[in-house]
């Protein structure tokens, strides 16, 4: 750019002021295809987040012998967080365990004289749900555990239900993107055809192809960037409706991604969505026609 | 030289020894389709010979890199046919942009750009868009156009092709009066015999692809320039 900076951007000016309705029209289309683009962000983002907040719910329950005293427990427990795929593991008392059966089933249990009949446990969660099963073999093997609870079947059925939905939501973030791509850079090209009379009279002129090609290349992110703001607006605008909607109604439903953090991430991707798509269309399209006024 | 279509292999230049020297105006005649456009064309590298060589300023046209191209084009000015002025742009703007090409600077271009203007007669254009010009005014944009920045070789291709006798005439003079102060070598390309003839400079005949007559300048007599008025 170096020297003709001024003239480039003052190109730029001319281009998108005399030409308004090409103008209007790029930019429309790059927010329609940025915001289908944002949408389908937004599902993919919280199908994970949900799956993760499944997935990080799944913990080992390992029911300790009763005949076992405090010290065994403790060292039992230190030996359980040895082991590297081990997250936290929490002990539960008798008398915890019973308090929070009380509060889940919102009753109250009245024991009397009788013993609390609920044995010591420790609550294991790992830092991979698929490496549960092995986890669970290791702590068998320690002694000490009377009984483990895990559910292996269902974290297997629930990991592979994750694995489905995720990759589904990448698949369609992904073609969203590529029928953005392709809308933006056939509209960019549209704007470029009906200028490429000028583009060869420009070479004929003198005009290098890099002296020709900024004022476009900068069209093409003038049109991304407009559009990835805009939608970015709609779609994070939207979701900061539905979500606080759902969280006033439904708060222990969905555990949707904060809204704010959302928009950040809706804007980082769309614009620089926005900006490669349209370099890239207006590159190409215009190099087209740059080699076809050399041939 | 050959063009070659899907069908058809069209020779557009064949048997042509030509030599223009430096500083000479020389107007090409012949019927349209004839090849005039053509021998232009190989000057200003938008087209390559099938066969043998063209020297433009002293360099085989084959011997360019593509990326030397526009470099020698800034030394040619067109004047094309179908002017090809660029319709999002004013009439300054359209005439500054050779001289933008070439890295000028702000002062030299506001300078340079109302001087030419005013040589072709435009200087209360300089705001219009070129689609509220008329033909003849077009045809002086791109006149200015490429006299702009001093080119060494003023090429025009049918300069008065859909112009009335009068502003025919008067564009002839125009490029006479800019080879004769500025030393420019002028090549026009036109099939208005009549125009031309009057005014006495070196002209060539093409016909079926071939050069057929190449007369030398004569003297103007004074009927000649009568009719020129």
């Amino acid at each position: 750019m170096g020297r003709y900076t001024f003239f480039f951007f003052r190109e730029l000016w001319i281009n998108l002021s005399r030409n308004p309705l090409m103008t209007a029209a790029a930019a429309g289309t790059s927010v329609v295809s940025l915001l289908t683009l944002g949408i389908s962000l937004i599902l993919v983002y919280n199908i994970n987040n949900l799956s993760g907040e499944i997935t990080s719910q799944v913990e080992i329950r390992a029911f300790v012998k009763k005949d076992i005293g405090n010290y065994q427990i403790k060292s039992l427990q230190d030996k359980i967080m040895k082991i590297p795929q081990v997250r936290r593991v929490e002990f539960i008392s008798p008398d915890r365990a019973l308090d929070k059966l009380q509060e889940d089933l919102n009753i109250d249990l009245d024991m009397g004289p009788e013993e609390n009949p609920l044995p010591p446990s420790l609550v294991i969660r790992v830092n991979d749900p698929r490496q549960i099963g092995a986890v669970a073999d290791q702590i068998k093997e320690m002694g000490g555990v009377e009984e483990l609870l895990y559910g292996e079947s269902i974290i297997r059925s629930l990991l592979a239900v994750s694995f489905v939905v995720k990759s589904l939501g990448y698949l369609m973030t992904m073609l969203m993107a590529i029928g953005a791509l392709f809308t933006i850079m056939n509209t960019i090209r549209l704007t470029v055809i009906a200028r490429r009379n000028e583009i060869r009279t420009m070479q004929l002129v003198g005009a290098t192809s890099w002296f020709i090609r900024w004022p476009f290349l900068l069209e093409g992110m003038v049109f991304g960037t407009v559009g990835a703001l805009i939608s970015a607006l709609f779609v994070s605008s939207g979701y900061f409706l539905l979500s606080a909607k759902i969280h006033d109604s439904l708060p222990f439903v969905f555990p949707l991604v904060d809204s704010g953090a959302m928009s950040r991430i809706i804007l980082f991707i769309l614009l620089l969505s926005g900006i490669v798509m349209g370099l890239a269309g207006s590159y190409i399209s215009v190099s087209k026609f740059l080699s076809e006024g050399n041939e | 030289m050959v063009y070659h279509n899907e069908r058809d292999r069209v020779v557009a230049l064949k048997n042509v020894n030509l030599e223009f020297n430096k500083g000479e105006i020389c107007f090409i005649v012949g019927p349209t389709g004839c090849g005039k456009s053509s021998l232009l064309k190989l000057i200003y590298l938008d087209s390559m010979p099938s066969r043998g060589r063209v020297l433009v300023l002293g360099r085989d046209t084959y011997d360019f890199r593509e990326r030397e191209i526009p470099y020698l084009r800034r030394k040619i000015g067109v004047v094309f046919q179908d002017f090809r002025l660029l319709q999002t742009k004013t009439v300054y703007e359209n005439v500054a942009y050779p001289l933008e090409v070439i890295g000028a600077s702000k002062y030299e271009i506001s300078r340079r750009v109302p001087q030419v203007l005013d040589l072709v007669g435009l200087a209360d254009k300089i705001d219009t868009l070129p689609g509220s010009l008329s033909k003849g005014q077009e045809q002086r944009v791109v006149i200015a156009r490429s006299i702009v920045n001093d080119p060494l070789i003023l090429l025009a291709d049918e300069p008065t092709g859909n112009l009335d006798p009068d502003t025919s005439w008067d564009i002839i003079k125009l490029l006479i009066d800019i080879q004769t102060t500025r030393g420019t070598t002028v090549l026009v390309a036109s099939h208005d015999m009549a125009t031309v003839d009057r005014s006495g400079k070196r002209l060539l005949r093409i016909e079926d692809s071939e050069v057929v007559i190449d007369r030398a300048p004569r003297v103007i007599t004074c009927s000649d320039l009568k009719e020129g008025e």
